[in-house]
């Protein structure tokens, strides 16, 4: 069956984030509960998700003696000019794009200390301060090159596949508000969906964040709900989630069909994370 | 040792993993008039898996027959927190978050008594299989190999929740043999039946042979511990 391949840290799965940093990304976010003056940026909103799914990423791997690399990733930014964010300390040229998440577990922007609410233990909750880890801050600059995002995104998913090709495909997240400058999306992402490795295609997943206050959308199976063409264009761009990740949205109480893509509207995508099995889960652990 | 039954134990970690990473974990506590075996496989994606599955299989025979799990779960949570209190000084950030999520693993617990009785208590998919004339004669609490999955319940090390305990009570006779296994090598022997005739006589070195032959058949890879009762009349 594909998409089944054993995830492990002699069959990593790489992940490849691509970052809209392009000057529209500094208007408001439509989907936050603030308006006008008040509602955050896309680009704060992007920053948030990246580095909400990174700390997943992390936690996902995390043992007692440290973080183990099931998972690999690299964070390509597009806007002024398209290029790695985060770089390996070591290896030659595009490889040193992909850095093993343990890595990056050990290296944050900085540490923020947030109020989170936890389980008191005796049925309630209460708050407690943790170290939440922050790689990224907010950027917004120039045009929107996301068909060359998108054509970097395909030359490391074909270099990591060469090496890996047995292993579970690349996965690809696009955040991004939609609005390529430099052509149409849609051809360069059936290319890179095109490459993969004996366990399947590039599994390619974006993330719309835009400026509309239409309802969230996650998972959507049809093109119905979607507000404009931006979101149109994305869905259509974004992979079938295959069946290991749709019966584990299905645990998670998540309504999926077999049309069901990779795609999310003004919502947050960490869920995606949760879908890739590495071994027995607590159901509890999010 | 008992007369009435010969013990065998097995584990074996994920391929490409040392033994210091195996999260399962097996304890068997014998005497004249019982035996009490438990079995408990840490959670991949936990913290500290691996103390939690042996805090748990050693309080699971620690206690007498009479003990229920809620109370052997009780007696693990303190010996984990004693076990696990020096690590936590200084826990990078990934660490100290998962930390507080607490560790969870599978269990099984079984007696069986000289008197010919066995009570079973379990929490996941630990699964025993009793063999009789050398065919499954049945499975518990998994009984159908396309069940397990990978979110079973599971025992954690912050509360108990006794609605996830399940109990099972039987009868043996002298020939049967009763095998206490972990998910993947339960999950094999219910989908591929005539590996538990070879798995029957199975001893070291051979065991781990049988694990690589199985992996290779299909068996996911993961930590593999059995518990292996071949009675006898008393």
């Amino acid at each position: 069956m594909p998409y089944s391949a054993e995830i492990s840290r002699s069959q990593p799965v790489a992940f490849i984030l691509l970052l809209d940093q392009s000057a529209s990304m500094a208007d408001p976010f439509g989907g936050a509960e603030q308006q006008g003056d008040a509602a955050p940026s896309k680009a704060r909103v992007l920053a948030d998700t990246v580095n909400r799914l990174l700390q997943n990423l992390i936690l996902r791997c995390a043992k007692e003696d440290g973080v183990r690399d099931y998972f690999h990733v690299a964070v390509i930014g597009y806007g002024e000019r398209v290029e790695a964010l985060i770089r390996a300390a070591d290896g030659p040229g595009e490889t040193a794009a992909m850095v093993p998440v343990s890595a990056l577990a050990n290296r944050p922007l900085r540490l923020e200390p947030r109020t989170k609410t936890v389980a008191d233990g005796q049925g309630g909750t209460t708050e407690r301060v943790v170290q939440t880890p922050v790689w990224f801050d907010p950027y917004a600059k120039n045009g929107t090159p996301m068909c060359q995002a998108l054509d970097y995104a395909a030359q490391l998913a074909r270099m990591w596949i060469d090496v890996h090709p047995r292993a579970f495909p690349p996965v690809v997240l696009n955040i991004t508000d939609g609005e390529a400058t430099d052509g149409d999306p849609l051809r360069y992402a059936q290319q890179l969906r095109s490459f993969g490795s004996d366990d399947g295609e590039v599994l390619l997943l974006n993330v719309h964040v835009s400026d509309s206050t239409e309802p969230a959308v996650l998972f959507p199976d049809d093109l119905s709900g979607l507000p404009d063409s931006f979101a149109q264009t994305l869905y259509q761009m974004s992979s079938p989630l295959p069946f290991s990740m749709r019966a584990a949205a299905e645990a998670e109480g998540l309504r999926v069909t077999h049309d069901t893509r990779g795609f999310v509207f003004n919502a947050d995508p960490t869920a995606l994370v949760r879908f890739l099995e590495i071994g027995t889960r607590p159901s509890t652990l999010r | 040792m008992t007369h009435w039954a010969t013990v065998t134990t097995m584990t074996v970690p994920k391929q490409g993993a040392g033994d210091a990473e195996c999260e399962d974990a097996l304890a068997v506590r014998d005497s004249d008039d019982a035996i009490t075996v438990a079995v408990a496989d840490g959670a991949t994606e936990g913290i500290f898996s691996r103390a939690w599955a042996h805090a748990l299989v050693r309080a699971g025979v620690a206690c007498d027959g009479s003990t229920r799990l809620a109370s052997v779960v009780e007696r693990a949570h303190a010996a984990f927190r004693s076990a696990i209190e020096p690590q936590q000084a200084g826990l990078p950030w990934y660490a100290a978050q998962k930390a507080e999520e607490g560790a969870f693993a599978a269990l099984l617990r079984i007696r069986v008594e000289a008197g010919g009785q066995w009570h079973a208590e379990a929490v996941g998919d630990v699964t025993l299989l009793v063999v009789r004339d050398a065919c499954l004669a049945m499975s518990w609490p998994m009984s159908d190999a396309a069940a397990f999955d990978h979110r079973p319940a599971l025992v954690s090390s912050l509360a108990f929740a006794s609605a996830e305990a399940q109990e099972r009570s039987g009868a043996w006779s002298p020939g049967d043999t009763l095998l206490v296994a972990t998910d993947a090598l339960a999950a094999h022997l219910l989908r591929q039946p005539d590996a538990i005739a070879q798995l029957g006589t199975c001893v070291r070195p051979e065991w781990e042979a049988f694990v690589a032959d199985a992996r290779r058949q299909g068996m996911r890879n993961d930590d593999v511990a059995l518990v292996r009762l071949a009675l006898r009349a008393p």
